[in-house]
């Protein structure tokens, strides 16, 4: 088919009638996939698996905090550790040596 | 005046039945993208259930390795305590006895490798005799 395009007045009903050839079109086509049951099974399935693909980025996202805080959480401990372990090492040398035993 | 040619079926008898043939042609042209969409969606959602369960073992693992840093490091604190207290008893002149002096002397040489219960055995003993002497 030739879909004629012009803005010339002689040219108005031609371009009149293409105009409404093609919004009848796009209302059977939405017609269409309204009836057919094919057209909708697929789209439910489409909807259940973008939902299923947010669930899964959600989660993902919380894992990643989750990973983020134990990992500045370690460090803390470590950091804990490392400074209360000196501590404990000077005294128990400075005990030993009153004690006469270094 | 343009003229375009496009692959529309010319409408020459029934133009309800071309709108209808030319409607399904839409449709038979968009199910394939769909399925397409469908799939690679599929696809991630699978690709991302792997990802979880790799980042959930991860999550695991650290829960672990904190729960242990949290137990190493309230040892410390009780050898820590520990310490301050023999300090306070070895002020106040009580460790100057010869079985007390070298019982001190043993438990100060070993007690990072002493487990807790007996660091708390430790703890009360060397508390009870500063209670005893100051009471």
């Amino acid at each position: 088919m030739e879909i004629v395009r012009s803005n010339t007045y002689n040219n108005l009903e031609q371009m009149t009638n293409n105009r409404e050839f093609i919004s009848n079109i796009i209302k059977r086509i939405i017609l269409i996939c309204d009836a057919d049951s094919n057209f909708s099974g697929i789209k439910k399935q489409i909807d259940s698996i973008n939902e299923k693909y947010e669930t899964a980025k959600k989660k993902i996202n919380k894992q990643e905090k989750l990973l983020k805080t134990s990992k500045s959480l370690k460090e803390e401990f470590l950091t804990k550790i490392e400074i209360i372990d000196n501590e404990n090492s000077k005294m128990r040398l400075e005990l030993l040596e009153s004690l006469g035993s270094v | 005046m343009k003229i375009t040619t496009t692959n529309i079926p010319e409408v020459v008898v029934n133009m309800e039945k071309s709108k209808t043939e030319l409607a399904n042609s839409v449709i038979e042209e968009i199910y394939p993208l769909l399925n397409e969409a469908y799939s690679s969606r599929i696809d991630l959602v699978e690709n991302f259930d792997v990802i979880i369960q790799s980042k959930k073992s991860k999550v695991q693992i650290n829960k672990l390795e904190i729960e242990s840093l949290v137990e190493k490091l309230n040892k410390k604190k009780k050898i820590k305590k520990l310490l301050e207290k023999i300090n306070e008893l070895i002020s106040s002149g009580l460790v100057q006895d010869g079985r007390l002096r070298s019982e001190t002397i043993n438990m100060l040489q070993i007690v990072d490798m002493l487990p807790e219960d007996q660091l708390d055995t430790h703890l009360n003993t060397v508390v009870s005799n500063i209670t005893k002497r100051f009471s």
